[in-house]
């Protein structure tokens, strides 16, 4: 996008601009991509070194070097090595996609809708994917293979986000207001069939089911980081991409036209985007909550409401919260599992009471 | 708009199909329960607490020369004398006719073969962890699941937790060379993950016949390496299964209903082809359900069930307690209605004995076999008990 109409459109609606509103002086934003960066590094390394199988650090990075061929003269066993290449780096690697997917998911239906309660679950991409891993569990077509499941939840979701925009789309133009009513209703739907299933389901499914709409990452095998991987990645930039289209269409559908915003166009590509990283990130992951919710209201009180920097932010707090998180749900109760939605409901309830309150306070305006 | 409105119309009945699809399958799916069992090995026999002291004379009346009878109503008495943990174990214990530990020091004899050294094994479903002890070679076993409660040594090993939330890395922490499971067994990517690095993964398929013993521990003998201990473990059960079963022959059967008793309202009746029709026909009893018709597992509706009007309710003690008790069990709409809620005749057994179809199977059957006929008595007595106020 230029920057003509967004400067014009500045001095009109000052509230808008990026700095208007911000809680800290704007000195603190290389800070706070500072001590995001740092944040994540940390979070990497300790998610590397941490786990219920003891590794020494120096075998670690014998083990990372040894695997980019490079040999330090470092010797680990290939316990050691199934340990942290196996199992460590894809499982660290997928929850830094799926947090970032979420995290940007979130911004940019929150954008897109203008509602600050908007989440990736809400265009359907959840529901649709734990209604057809349900159906998929009591079924029993998940013993066919390890695809079953994350393809049945990828279908499932992309159909159902399709399914809710074809609907409020159906009068020619795609109303945003129309597609959140649809959304929650839908839901609802889905809900309500899901629970029919689970009480159908036997004691086996009826865990195997609920521990799927729990979250979890334990299963991320390097296979899920290559197919999901490209996914989310390709979402993430056409997202960031959409940023200028998005920050005009905060306005109003009419206002973003006038502007020169391909307004269906726009909307059609952050719901698929929307959709693709959630969906994908679903596939392997399971239902992860809040995150898609609690990131973009994280980083929008430092970084202004400017999609251009909010989205990436959000994509980076994200993948901060689901590396924390994970990393809880892989020791806390080791050597069982917790379920990583737990973890996330557990961290990002009080973050985000914390963030309204102190939102209330320090903001007037706007979300 | 007129287009667009008949479009979402289509969009609402092929959400109502596949709604009616989901529930149409669910009804049909054949899984079986497999629910955690307690660590008591509470024999509580039929009906509520009072009566149990009837019971026992009732049983000990009818009593023929048979040692799991006679076992089966010692465990009773000893039940109701202490209801401690240790005490029910030193009851399972003694439900163990003799013929099984011959069996056991005759496998110990054939020295030949043995389990490979430096075998680390881990059980993910308590028949199989039963197994493992009944083949002697609790030994190497480094950890097991939830679920993996008997015998009562086996919950002094690391508890991996739920058998389908497994933690990969904490598995290869215990450094194991073999992994034993059920399809429960997962997440999927944790089996992968760790047949990547090395641990074999085995999944043994659910059987829902008298012949799962033997085949679980045939093939556990077989991977293990002590195929002929397994050989002579297999034809123990066998042996047993066929002496329970011939004792349990009955010309005037119970009809049973095995009520799958959950928490949150909705319980699940069990049918044609799961454990529980399998377990009541080999103890002389009629699955009320499959003769009504049910296949696999059915929520329970009032109305059915007074129509298939069952002489006896057989439960998973977990199950009745978590529904709250007898009292509780009566309380839901139509239980009190049939000839089992009016008694009310109650069979509670333990989970992993009842439906683990493990190496106990025919212990099982046999107390099965029993309490059916200790209802069978009461039946009589009370239908005296009217002809004589007559």
């Amino acid at each position: 996008m230029s920057q003509g109409p967004l400067a014009q459109l500045r001095e009109r609606r000052p509230e808008l601009s990026a700095d208007a509103d911000l809680p800290f002086p704007r000195v603190l934003g290389p800070i706070f991509w500072a001590v995001m960066s740092a944040g994540l590094i940390a979070l990497i390394l300790l998610n590397l070194t941490l786990g219920a199988f003891d590794v020494e650090i120096p075998r670690i990075i014998g083990v990372l070097f040894g695997q980019l061929g490079i040999d330090l003269g470092i010797d680990y066993s290939s316990r050691e090595e199934a340990v942290v290449w196996v199992i460590r780096v894809p499982r660290m690697l997928m929850a830094m996609l799926v947090g970032a997917g979420l995290g940007i998911s979130g911004a940019a239906l929150q954008g897109l809708f203008r509602n600050p309660l908007a989440d990736p679950g809400l265009i359907g991409v959840s529901s649709g994917a734990s209604f057809a891993v349900a159906l998929a569990i009591v079924v029993g077509i998940t013993s066919w293979g390890l695809w079953v499941q994350p393809i049945a939840a990828f279908l499932g979701g992309l159909v159902l986000t399709f399914l809710i925009y074809g609907f409020a789309r159906r009068s020619g133009r795609a109303q945003m207001a129309t597609m959140l009513l649809v959304g929650i209703a839908v839901n609802a739907l889905l809900g309500a069939a899901i629970s029919f299933i689970l009480s159908f389901s036997d004691d086996a499914e009826l865990r195997d089911i609920v521990f799927w709409l729990l979250g979890s990452l334990a299963g991320s095998l390097w296979d899920f980081v290559y197919y999901a991987g490209p996914l989310i990645l390709i979402a993430l930039i056409v997202l960031i991409r959409q940023a200028g289209p998005l920050n005009l269409l905060t306005l109003g559908d009419a206002e973003a036209r006038h502007l020169g915003v391909r307004v269906q166009r726009t909307q059609l590509l952050i719901v698929s985007a929307a959709a693709l990283a959630t969906g994908a990130g679903v596939a392997v992951a399971g239902v992860v909550g809040f995150i898609g919710l609690i990131a973009p209201h994280m980083v929008r009180l430092a970084v202004g409401p400017d999609h251009r920097r909010l989205m990436p932010a959000s994509a980076l707090a994200g993948a901060i919260l689901v590396l924390g998180a994970d990393l809880g749900a892989r020791t806390i109760a080791a050597p069982a599992e917790m379920p990583l939605g737990v973890l996330t409901a557990i961290i990002g309830t009080p973050v985000f009471l914390f963030l309204i309150d102190r939102s209330r306070r320090s903001l007037a305006s706007g979300f | 708009m007129g287009c667009s409105f008949r479009r979402s119309s289509v969009l609402v009945v092929i959400g109502l199909l596949i709604a009616w699809l989901s529930a149409a399958s669910a009804c049909s799916s054949d899984d079986q329960s497999q629910p955690q069992a307690q660590p008591q090995a509470q024999a509580q026999g039929v009906q509520e607490q009072r009566h149990q002291q009837e019971e026992v004379t009732v049983a000990v009346q009818q009593e023929q020369p048979q040692q799991a009878r006679a076992s089966d109503a010692a465990a009773e008495q000893m039940q109701q004398q202490d209801q401690t943990e240790q005490q029910a174990a030193a009851s399972e214990q003694a439900q163990e006719p003799p013929s099984q530990q011959q069996a056991q020091q005759q496998a110990q004899q054939e020295v030949t073969e043995s389990v490979a050294e430096g075998t680390r094994l881990i059980t993910l479903f308590g028949d199989l962890t039963e197994i493992v002890y009944a083949l002697g070679a609790e030994a190497y076993l480094v950890a097991r699941d939830t679920s993996s409660i008997y015998p009562p040594e086996a919950e002094a090993l690391p508890n991996l937790g739920f058998a389908g939330g497994l933690n990969a890395e904490a598995i290869l922490e215990l450094e194991p060379t073999l992994v034993l499971g059920t399809p429960m067994a997962g997440p999927p990517g944790v089996l992968e993950q760790l047949e990547q690095a090395g641990v074999e993964v085995l999944i043994f398929e659910d059987v829902n016949t008298l012949e799962a013993p033997q085949i679980k521990i045939r093939r556990i003998g077989g991977v293990l390496g002590i195929p002929m201990r397994a050989e002579a473990l297999a034809l123990d059960v066998e042996k047993r299964l066929e002496a329970v079963m011939a004792d349990a022959a009955n010309d005037k059967p119970l009809s049973v209903l095995h009520v799958y008793t959950r928490r949150g309202g909705l319980q699940l009746v069990s049918g044609e082809g799961n454990r529980a029709q399998a377990m009541i026909e080999a103890a002389g009893g009629v699955d009320a359900a499959t003769a009504a018709g049910i296949v696999g597992w059915v929520p329970l509706t009032p109305e059915a069930l007074v129509a298939a009007d069952p002489d006896v309710y057989l439960v998973m003690d977990r199950g009745l307690d978590v529904v709250g008790g007898v009292e509780g069990l009566l309380q839901i709409p139509g239980m009190a209605e049939t000839r089992a809620g009016r008694g009310p005749y109650i069979i509670s057994m333990p989970d992993l004995y009842l439906l683990g179809f493990g190496p106990r199977l025919p212990e099982a059957i046999a107390d099965l076999t029993g309490y059916l006929r200790s209802v069978q008595a009461e039946i009589a007595g009370e239908l005296q008990d009217e002809t004589q106020a007559e």
